[in-house]
């Protein structure tokens, strides 16, 4: 699909969702973010400073921004796994150490060290997904763009997804995705775009997209049911219109709010290497009825070396569930990660004035 | 093809270098084929069949009985054939009605001698085939200086083999929901559609590839992250011994007239 008259910033830090139809362009638009394709006129800018269109500067491009194509086939090429992770950083003229430094992180990110040495061809295709998805962090980009990363992936695998890039955000990754689905793109993304028939037709925040009728019919769109839900519990007197909830965990803060129940207590500890926690003490906390998750890959990682295969831990969005149901909640997390979680869930109580405690331990 | 490149890279001998490998089974290959006795190509047999079970860690899978019983059959009807056309005293005979049929001695040791030959021959490379994946293959043409063209071009038209076929297999899949093979005139059609359809997709994926690659930084040439082994002195001693053993084998066979082919 060829662009016209396409003009539209990306700010670095954010998250922002692509949102169209099939063929509107969104695919083409992300190939020219890495120069892969060239404009015929008018200008691609980086950072400020216009695209130079020669191998080195598309090399250094490419390697600051990654593209991952929507079909995980159209970007494996290697017939292993770690081969085929390793095929970026060896195109950059990495020293071994460092491409085998960067392979097992990768690998590790997207939960596949243990199928390092499988062929590619013998993996399922939420596998293969996740594999592209290493091959493109294994160059350590700064702006990641991934053309429907959801798309064909299981509503678990889908959550994974979304709970990486949010790590990958917390480590300051500029993320740029293109999805159909609302929902996903609405409790994800801090800002909008709509690209229709090769066209921008819309940049802002997502409630005024929803709000603008006629343009989400010409795009077929529905607004996000957890959006229409706080509209029409608005529009019958049930709650306030704001704060307007994300996703439904949000809306169940919103209710707790209204309807005075307590949230539970939430409890961070710290993993690593040194502090892996003792099954004993996992299985304790889950017969006392306690919800048990992890952040990050690398707590997930460490977490199922050590917990039997049955023992599967979900994420923070799970845990938060859990403690609306009015439980206490212990969350595995590395170091790292612990202030930008203490972050996200104190926000979280500021915006839906709830009272959540959060221990460090 | 899935079938045996899952086996290859389940080997008990995937680790081996497979320059070695090649080499140790080009020697075995040359000594059976230069071999006068049967007994050699006996031995080649016995150590092919043996290193084909290492590497499966004795247990043949279905394809692996497939791929024998074909080739067997191909083998012993050669065989027939060369016992039956070769000229000597006849030692055998049975009369057709339209032709007699007759199996000269110089013919029977002949065409045992070959079905030997080929028997081993086959047990050797099996072993090389369900032990080597094709970057390792591709691996050891680089270190006989093969040029990088030509093996990185064999490696992708490896991986893109594997998705041609799922494409082939969908295409066939959708194809029969939509009662495309209902009669024979149909399937014609239907199979010319699919090989239409092949064509126009593998230019299509050729398309996205490209982009693929530049998306990650291709330079021109794909690296190897884990190089399979290279080529050791043991390796070189083993295949000398092994040619040296069996060459001397021959030689008392033949000296001795002990199973002459």
């Amino acid at each position: 699909m060829a662009l016209r008259d396409i003009s539209l910033t990306i700010e670095e830090g954010r998250k922002t969702a692509i949102l169209g139809p099939n063929g509107a362009g969104k695919s083409t638009l992300f190939l020219h973010f890495n120069g892969v394709f060239k404009p015929k006129s008018g200008q691609m800018l980086y950072q400020g400073s216009p695209l130079v269109y020669r191998n080195k500067e598309l090399s250094q491009l490419r390697k600051e921004v990654a593209v991952i194509l929507q079909n995980p086939d159209d970007q494996i090429f290697s017939a292993t796994v770690e081969e085929d992770v390793a095929f970026g950083p060896l195109n950059l003229g990495l020293p071994r150490d460092e491409v085998e430094a960067r392979v097992d992180e990768a690998l590790s990110l997207v939960d596949l060290t243990h199928n390092r040495e499988r062929p590619s061809q013998q993996l399922s295709f939420g596998q293969r997904k996740r594999l592209a998805l290493a091959g493109a962090l294994a160059m350590r980009p700064k702006v990641l763009i991934m053309d429907e990363p959801t798309a064909g992936l299981d509503p678990h695998m889908v959550q994974e997804v979304l709970e990486l890039t949010e790590e990958l955000h917390m480590k300051g990754i500029t993320l740029i995705m293109s999805t159909h689905e609302m929902e996903v793109a609405y409790s994800w993304a801090d800002d909008f775009k709509v690209v229709h028939q090769g066209r921008l037709l819309y940049s802002g925040p997502a409630e005024e997209l929803f709000a603008n009728r006629t343009l989400l019919e010409l795009l077929g769109f529905q607004a996000p049911s957890v959006y229409r839900m706080n509209e029409e519990m608005h529009r019958s007197g049930l709650m306030e219109r704001e704060p307007v909830p994300r996703d439904m965990t949000e809306m169940r803060l919103k209710m707790c709010r209204m309807n005075r129940r307590q949230v539970g207590d939430l409890h961070i500890r710290e993993v690593d290497q040194e502090h892996v926690p003792a099954v004993r003490d996992v299985h304790e906390m889950l017969s006392n009825g306690k919800a048990v998750g992890y952040y990050g890959s690398k707590a997930k990682h460490l977490l199922a070396m050590t917990l039997p295969t049955d023992v599967r831990l979900p994420g923070l969005t799970a845990c938060l569930d859990k403690m609306i149901d009015g439980r206490e909640a212990v969350l595995f997390a590395e170091k790292d990660l612990i202030p930008a979680i203490m972050h996200h869930i104190n926000n979280l109580a500021h915006r839906y004035h709830v009272k959540i405690t959060v221990v460090q331990e | 093809m899935f079938e045996l490149d899952e086996l290859a890279y389940r080997s008990s001998a995937l680790k081996w270098s497979p320059t070695g490998k090649f080499l140790f089974v080009l020697t075995l290959l040359i000594s059976s084929l230069l071999a006068k006795s049967m007994l050699v190509p006996m031995m080649v047999l016995v150590v092919g069949v043996l290193l084909l079970g290492y590497s499966m860690r004795f247990r043949f899978p279905k394809i692996i009985g497939i791929i024998i019983l074909e080739t067997l059959g191909m083998i012993v009807l050669g065989g027939v054939v060369i016992a039956a056309v070769t000229p000597g005293l006849t030692i055998w005979s049975v009369d057709l009605g339209l032709f007699v049929l007759s199996f000269s001695d110089t013919g029977v040791s002949t065409a045992s001698l070959v079905t030997l030959r080929a028997l081993a021959g086959i047990s050797v490379m099996l072993f090389f085939a369900t032990s080597t994946p094709i970057p390792h293959f591709a691996d050891m043409l680089v270190r006989f200086r093969v040029p990088k063209e030509f093996t990185e071009l064999m490696v992708l038209v490896y991986r893109y083999s594997f998705m041609l076929l799922d494409e082939a297999g969908r295409m066939h899949l959708a194809a029969q929901c939509r009662l495309g093979f209902l009669g024979r005139l149909n399937s014609v059609k239907t199979y010319a559609k699919m090989m239409t359809g092949m064509f126009i997709r593998s230019i299509e994926t050729a398309e996205r590839s490209n982009q693929g690659m530049q998306c990650r930084n291709y330079q021109g040439s794909i690296g190897m992250l884990r190089e399979p082994k290279g080529m050791s002195y043991a390796w070189v001693a083993i295949c000398v011994m092994s040619f040296l053993l069996l060459l001397q084998l021959n030689d008392v066979c033949v000296r001795s007239g002990i199973l002459m082919g």
